[in-house]
């Protein structure tokens, strides 16, 4: 299972908001993608997941571009949390995860042993069981987090897409959310993950892709994102970097 | 919100089966329905397109709903009861009737103007920038207004000196005649119905936002084409016989989805009940108003009943919904 974008560029409102961007996600890689504000990193995810149409370059998906797949068929390899959720939030948290399971069901069937079996699985690894009964609307921002991840979970796919997944949550629940991620990698699941905060990727490892008014400014392990030159030319702001004896590595605004 | 939705059911059911126990055991104005020709002739149909419009409008404006995404969403405020009555009014007055490859040619045409005013008005919404509450509303409101203008327009320029009969199709009126009607409306909403059921789970996942609905494996604009298509065909059915009755489409899924929650697998179903129950309910009581208050055998159209019932409720949405984007 891979994911492949060869020489991306995609327009939005007539505006390019990616351009010549290249990226390999292959099995059980974890990919942050960071970025200041207007980058393109949530046009580069929706572009990957076929979302977005491409004036150039090309989306493949195990070798298939992803315009000849059906959106089923891409739900059953990708799940997608976006950050911003404009719909109605009086469905149930049971509800909301049960929509996971709809690639594998045909219009008139209800859930299979197999569908509850996935549902089940999602909300033990969010930790979701006290909420199923909820609606969504009279949870906090962190629990509709996991929510979302639970839901896309049901999916039983391979590849996880988060947008900014530990955004506007407290430390507790970033805590988590982050620990909730590290169990999917040691599942051998693979990640793609747009983040803000850069101890994310530091804590999460794996590579970081850094976009830049459309384009891909830095491709690479993310410890070298403790290189404060590089993080300059990135966001055009001065970093200081940390990396203790321990191997605990962080990166911290310099003002 | 939320009781079990078993008991919602049987709750709704046993409505339904007094509704119809009191229609033919209220009659109209005096005579019960139990006369055997009037029975054949008036009330069954009669009584069975109520039914029929209130199952329809009620599923059509859940759909509308779920679709935009907005609580004030049904076929009448949506404009599109308007559209398919200045479509079916068109060949009505200037064709008088007729069959096209064998379809009613005044559904057809009640169906190309509801198709044709949820577009406009949809376009006119997303033009500026999605989905505001407000601009929808706007754009259904102004489009229903221009269609009624057009009707007006229509029988001024066709000299049609029988305006009252067309009055009383144009505020809503269940009195129809014979059983051709019903089936005629029963052969499109049969389509609608059964691709509304199949919709089901797009429904939700489109109303719980469209990224997260592509995201799932939804195909997000075939799906709103498949439900545009049978909402506007649920609304044309009916106003094509009907005309126009309004509000039956925004009160009915609201208090569903307050008593079985918003999943349309329940919702649906419990829409088309609560409407096949309601509507014949406000025929039984307009009908008879006229004869119980003033001894006169003068029906009152079913519309003016529903517009004063569902425009109160619909002020009362508009005072207390919560936000503009999700207050369904």
């Amino acid at each position: 299972m891979s994911i492949t974008a060869e020489n991306l560029t995609v327009h939005r409102l007539g505006r390019p908001v990616l351009r010549d961007v290249s990226l390999r996600i292959g099995e059980g890689d974890c990919i942050c993608v960071i970025g200041p504000n207007g980058a393109g990193k949530s046009s580069l995810m929706a572009a990957l997941l076929g979302l977005l149409p491409v004036s150039d370059g090309a989306v493949l998906m195990d070798g298939t571009p992803i315009c000849r797949l059906s959106r089923r068929a891409i739900a059953r390899r990708v799940a997608y949390v976006p950050q911003i959720h404009e719909g109605y939030m009086g469905f149930r948290v049971r509800e909301i995860v049960e929509s996971g399971r709809y690639a594998y069901l045909d219009p008139l069937d209800s859930l299979s042993e197999e569908d509850r079996r996935a549902i089940g699985e999602a909300v033990e690894a969010c930790r979701i069981e006290t909420l199923l009964d909820r609606p969504l609307d009279t949870l906090s921002g962190g629990e509709r987090q996991k929510v979302w991840i639970a839901a896309a979970l049901a999916q039983q796919t391979s590849m996880l897409f988060l947008d900014e997944p530990t955004n506007a949550l407290d430390p507790a629940h970033q805590a988590e959310l982050i620990r909730i991620m590290r169990g999917f990698l040691a599942a051998g699941k693979t990640l793609l993950v747009i983040c803000h905060d850069l101890n994310l990727p530091l804590m999460l490892g794996g590579r970081v892709l850094a976009l830049r008014e459309g384009q891909a400014v830095f491709a690479g392990p993310v410890e070298d994102l403790l290189d404060t030159d590089r993080l300059r030319d990135i966001f055009h702001t001065d970093f200081v970097t940390h990396h203790a004896t321990d191997g605990h590595k962080s990166v911290q605004l310099k003002l | 919100m939320g009781m079990r939705p078993r008991y919602v059911f049987l709750l709704l059911f046993v409505c339904w089966l007094a509704v119809i126990l009191a229609t033919v055991g209220v009659g109209m104005f005096g005579i019960s329905f139990f006369d055997p020709a009037i029975f054949q002739q008036l009330s069954l149909p009669r009584l069975m397109m109520g039914m029929l419009a209130g199952a329809s409008l009620a599923v059509a404006g859940a759909m509308f709903q779920a679709l935009f995404r907005n609580p004030l969403a049904s076929p009448y405020t949506l404009g599109v009861s308007s559209g398919a009555s200045l479509g079916a009014a068109v060949i009505f007055i200037f064709v008088g009737g007729g069959l096209w490859y064998g379809m009613p040619l005044v559904s057809l045409a009640a169906f190309a103007g509801a198709l044709g005013c949820v577009t406009l008005v949809y376009a006119i919404a997303h033009s500026r920038g999605g989905h505001s509450v407000g601009t929808l509303l706007l754009a259904g409101i102004v489009i229903g207004m221009i269609c009624s203008a057009l009707i007006v327009l229509v029988l001024f320029l066709a000299e049609r000196h029988d305006l009252s009969a067309v009055l009383q199709w144009m505020m809503g009126s269940l009195e129809i005649v014979g059983f051709n009607p019903v089936n005629e409306a029963l052969a499109m909403i049969a389509l609608a119905g059964g691709l509304a059921a199949y919709l089901h789970r797009d429904l939700d996942l489109l109303m719980m936002g469209e990224t997260v609905a592509a995201g799932r494996g939804v195909p997000v604009r075939q799906t709103r084409a498949l439900i545009y298509f049978s909402a506007s065909l649920l609304t044309a059915g009916i106003v094509a016989h009907c005309g126009p009755i309004g509000f039956v489409g925004l009160l009915i899924p609201h208090i569903m989805r307050f008593l079985v929650g918003p999943s349309h697998r329940y919702l649906l179903p419990a829409c088309a009940l609560a409407g096949a129950a309601f509507l014949p309910l406000c025929d039984l009581l307009a009908r008879n108003a006229m004869w119980w208050l003033r001894g006169e055998s003068r029906q009152m159209p079913v519309g003016v009943l529903t517009n004063l019932v569902g425009g109160g409720f619909f002020i009362y949405l508009l005072l207390t919904r919560r936000d503009d984007r999700s207050g369904l």
